[in-house]
């Protein structure tokens, strides 16, 4: 599918200036601190738990996955990708660039967690893992598709949360919930098999229609 | 509201008030600026 | 055909019809089972308790005491008492509140709602009148979802047909569906607040439509803050929509019965309306006004929108 040469260029841009994940990284380390001095010493239970590992990890996804088109308007670039590339070919390499940000992303959000917070036990590593990777692309394909819709207004700043976080909102229900059964059980299956499908459905719906739409979004 | 809790069958029909006048309002709002339009 | 449905005999109609289904709503009475009055009066949820019988026989007469006995919608035999005047034929149905005597094993009616009642409405253990509700809260929430689905799909026409009305429809279908959502969202509160005991406690069904909300909210401030073309702030919007519209079907219906909730159809509880079962645990009445008044309102819905796409129209020419 000749996606490769879009995801080497932001890949090899990206080795060069450390941009994007020192930004992310930045961000978790601020979040945890944060939340360490406004709680210290607090036991988290594992829904709280829960819920602050993800939104460390959807602000984050926020704050560092929106840089892929908004980058290209700034340096004037996106003219010369939309001349030389098919859309199909930017998306996928656009996509699977943030994915991989998300991904670098959840092991830098879990090491911090992990090292930072003693009630951060997860029970169900397997089904932990699983379920973080289905959050991880669905997130990746509406940040994509929507910083491309934010990219071609005029002005850019607030707008992709206020587009992203509600249409995000139904995963962050689904991943929570299925977080927390893997902090508090080791046979964690069971309690997150309805989570897991939606998660699953969620992420072909959602990536489908971004592929089909940005073509849309993305000619002049 | 004790009143409302003993009485239930008002509580329906505030549900049903505040329907029509949502509805209402809307359509209302939709006849300023048809009324805007015609000036 | 397309003149009728824009005329005004047509708008009397359809008046008429939301005043008597609204009429039938709350004249019509609601009968339970014997049964029914016992397990409320166990559970100390209510001592009197509505109930639809069918007079069998006449089993004692006195001046002011009558015992008769009796069978419920179910068919359980049973003995009541009647403490007034009124007279009853044998085939007579009544629907009345009774209370239980344990001691004597007899129903004693406290009051008469109405004899041969034309329609009754089955009882709901534990939401008794307030039942009436579900014809007025869950239509909305239907619409709202039939209204986000046209402008789905007027979302789709425009872009593929790059004709304004499209774009024009969409809007108005979602303004709509955002109003139809507020008032699912409001009547849900107020239904909880006398159900559940407060107006909003974050349980996943009032997430879900408060997300459903700002997900919808968005469109309308994405309209307004891009300072594009007419054309490309209207592909942007369409776009939107359509991924806004992805996570309708999730929000709306998955997500709701797979937590667990107070909302009837979460988890471990059967939903009445809409189940994968097929059948449905509503009495046929109740469905046939449910459905009535969901169809109405869907009409209405195509109405306001029509007359909303026109007020765009001139608005933008």
């Amino acid at each position: 599918m000749f996606i490769s040469p879009i995801l080497r260029k932001d890949l090899r841009i990206e080795l060069r200036s450390r941009f994007g994940v020192s930004a992310v990284v930045m961000f978790l380390l601020v979040t945890v601190t944060t939340i360490l001095f406004s709680a210290p010493g607090e036991q988290i239970g594992s829904s709280l738990m829960s819920a602050l590992f993800w939104i460390s990890l959807f602000f984050g996804a926020l704050t560092g996955l929106a840089r892929s088109f908004v980058s290209e308007e700034e340096r004037g670039t996106s003219f010369l990708l939309r001349l030389h590339a098919e859309p199909e070919q930017v998306f996928w390499g656009k996509y699977l660039f943030n994915l991989l940000l998300i991904v670098s992303l959840s092991i830098s959000a879990i090491v911090m967690f992990a090292f930072f917070f003693r009630d951060f036990h997860v029970r169900d590593i397997a089904m932990f893992l699983l379920q973080l990777a289905l959050g991880a692309v669905g997130t990746s394909a509406i940040i994509t598709i929507l910083s491309a819709l934010v990219a071609r207004a005029s002005q850019k700043g607030a707008l992709l949360p206020v587009l992203a976080l509600p249409v995000l909102l139904p995963l962050v229900i689904a991943t929570t919930d299925a977080t927390r059964i893997t902090f508090e059980t080791t046979n964690a299956w069971e309690g997150i098999r309805g989570d897991i499908l939606i998660l699953f459905s969620f992420d072909i719906a959602v990536t489908l229609v971004s592929y089909v739409l940005f073509h849309l979004i993305w000619k002049e | 509201m004790d009143f409302l809790q003993d009485h239930p069958l008002y509580v329906v029909g505030i549900i049903a008030t505040v329907i029509w006048l949502g509805i209402f309002g809307f359509l209302y709002r939709l006849n300023n600026r048809v009324n805007k339009l015609k000036k | 055909m397309s003149k009728f449905f824009h005329s005004n005999i047509y708008h009397l109609l359809l008046g008429a019809l939301f005043a008597v289904s609204t009429f039938v709503c709350f004249a019509t009475p609601i009968g339970g089972s014997f049964n029914d009055v016992i397990t409320l009066k166990m559970n100390n949820v209510a001592n009197v308790t509505p109930v639809k019988m069918k007079v069998i026989s006449l089993s004692y007469d006195s001046l002011t005491k009558k015992f008769y006995n009796v069978t419920d919608l179910y068919g359980t035999p049973a003995r009541v008492l009647i403490n007034s005047s009124v007279s009853l034929k044998l085939g007579d149905n009544l629907v009345a509140e009774c209370s239980y005597m344990p001691t004597e094993k007899i129903f004693n009616v406290v009051r008469i709602e109405r004899i041969n009642p034309l329609l009754t409405f089955p009882l709901i253990q534990g939401l008794g009148e307030l039942g009436r509700n579900m014809l007025f809260h869950v239509p909305m929430s239907f619409v709202a979802f039939i209204a986000f689905l046209i402008a789905t799909v007027y979302s789709i026409q425009f872009l593929r047909t790059k004709k304004v009305y499209f774009d024009h429809s969409a809007w108005a279908a979602s303004s709509i569906g955002l109003l139809f959502t507020t008032l699912a969202t409001v009547t849900g509160s107020i239904w909880a607040r006398f159900s559940w005991g407060s107006f909003w406690s974050w349980d996943p069904r009032e997430t879900s439509i408060f997300i459903l909300l700002l997900i919808y909210l968005a469109y309308f401030l994405l309209r307004s803050l891009l300072e594009e073309s007419h054309e490309k702030k209207a592909r942007l919007a369409a776009v939107y929509n359509i991924i806004a519209f992805v996570t309708v079907p999730f929000l709306m219906f998955v997500l709701p019965r797979i937590t667990q909730s107070l909302h009837p159809g979460s988890s471990g509880t059967e939903a009445p309306v809409i189940n994968l079962s097929g059948k449905t645990h509503t009495d046929p009445i109740l469905s046939y006004v449910l459905w009535t008044h969901v169809t109405l309102f869907t009409l209405l819905f195509w109405w306001m929108k029509d007359l909303y796409t026109t007020i765009l129209r001139k608005e933008n020419e």
